[in-house]
């Protein structure tokens, strides 16, 4: 049996209403309204990061592939080309060539009756002219006939075939991670928790940066539309 | 029924509304409790203004924590939960948990029916912090000794000493006739 001066108090007061003064009212709008601030700013900064970094992204990947302008005037480059370039190039090739065309025709004719009064030095030194003539003349024979078919194209095939697969693999999983991250992110924002970046593990566009190499272009489109879907779920 | 049953609907979907974090709902929600909230924090804080502060504290940590209601009990009964240990953690850093030795005196009900709510309310804060912060869970919430004791963190023991000398120490007043001739209350 419940005490009855208990009884007596429990009934009165349990339900007791005191309306809260003005200054409690003031308390309570100016709280509310710097938690929906704070929650603005933040909103707004995340979005601002994170299309910063779409933005910076984008131009990463747009620079690092070949317009239709630049594949026309990109100069001709190619590794049979590079093969002779170590030695002299088709130009020099010419020069040198012509060079010595200048020179002999400069120099005195030595007649069939004269040769056996040539001197045995002089002998080794136009054998050996005509032999170093010979091979620059095959090089250069070989070097036409290897480019006939060598288009501007297949250069910068063979030059992207050269450099794609370092990008595959590793900028793959990456970049599904910054989805996942993303994707994960937007679950605690839905629940009505506020966005954290670090708790995702989403890194701002200045660390990014540093990763220049972290996605490849046939990833962008991708990355582009996940981006969107996401906007719209913050918005409703 | 319908009544009932359009409260409880009201009263989830409030809560629904405070889990996503609309700002138009913790305005309704503050009309709506507020002076309920603040009811039960000055049963606990004598000081009023420092019980209107607890009260808009308790407002906030309701707003953090509704995440955490899972729509089973009473919505209102979980929020004045979350009032009453707000209110209880502010007592924690001010409180002294006096012992008085007094006579126990015997009431009869017509002594304390002829008193009026503020009457009682004023008897309550001039309870000593643990004498009233142990009669405010016991007779009015209606917690037992057990649960006091969790909630406070001291023995059972004590929780009834104290409520002993609540009693006591409200019917000498009682008997008395110590009542203040105007209210400050509001």
């Amino acid at each position: 049996m419940k005490n009855l001066l208990d009884q007596h108090f429990s009934e009165k007061l349990k339900d007791l209403e005191i309306p809260p003064s003005k200054r409690a009212n003031e308390l309570f709008a100016r709280k509310v309204n710097k938690r929906h601030t704070q929650w603005k700013y933040f909103t707004a900064a995340a979005s601002v990061v994170l299309l910063a970094s779409i933005v910076y992204l984008n131009s990463e990947i747009d620079d690092s592939a070949p317009t239709a302008q630049q594949i026309e005037n990109a100069p001709v480059e190619s590794a049979v080309l590079n093969h002779f370039q170590e030695e002299e190039s088709p130009v020099n090739v010419k020069t040198e060539e012509q060079k010595f065309i200048q020179k002999t025709l400069n120099e005195p004719v030595i007649s069939a009756q004269n040769f056996s009064d040539i001197e045995p030095k002089q002998e080794e030194i136009l054998v050996r002219r005509f032999s170093e003539e010979k091979i620059i003349s095959t090089q250069l024979r070989k070097l036409e006939s290897n480019l006939v078919d060598y288009t501007l194209v297949d250069a910068l095939q063979e030059k992207i075939e050269i450099e794609a697969p370092k990008m595959e693999v590793q900028e793959e999983l990456k970049e599904k991670k910054l989805l996942t991250k993303i994707v994960e992110e937007a679950k605690y924002v839905a629940n009505g928790e506020k966005p954290d970046l670090d708790r995702a593990g989403i890194k701002p566009a200045a660390t990014m940066a540093i990763h220049k190499n972290g996605f490849i272009a046939n990833e962008k489109q991708q990355i582009r539309e996940s981006v969107n879907r996401i906007k719209d779920f913050l918005s409703k | 029924m319908t009544r009932i049953l359009s409260f409880l609907k009201n009263e989830n979907d409030l809560a629904k509304r405070l889990a996503k974090g609309e700002a138009k709902a913790q305005h309704i929600f503050y009309e709506k409790y507020s002076a309920k909230f603040l009811g039960i924090c000055h049963r606990y804080i004598k000081d009023k203004m420092a019980a209107e502060d607890i009260m808009v504290e308790s407002m906030m940590k309701i707003f953090d924590k509704i995440h955490l209601y899972d729509s089973k009990g009473s919505f209102e009964g979980w929020c004045k939960r979350l009032v009453i240990n707000q209110s209880l953690s502010y007592l924690r850093t001010q409180k002294v948990f006096e012992i008085e030795l007094a006579d126990t005196l015997e009431l009869n009900s017509a002594e304390t029916d002829s008193l009026e709510t503020q009457d009682l309310l004023h008897l309550i804060h001039e309870l000593p912090s643990g004498y009233r912060t142990v009669f405010n869970l016991y007779a009015i919430e209606g917690y037992s000794h057990a649960e006091i004791a969790e909630m406070l963190q001291i023995t059972e023991g004590t929780s009834k000493s104290q409520l002993s000398r609540a009693r006591s120490f409200l019917q000498e007043k009682i008997k008395k006739n110590d009542l203040p001739t105007t209210s400050n209350f509001l």
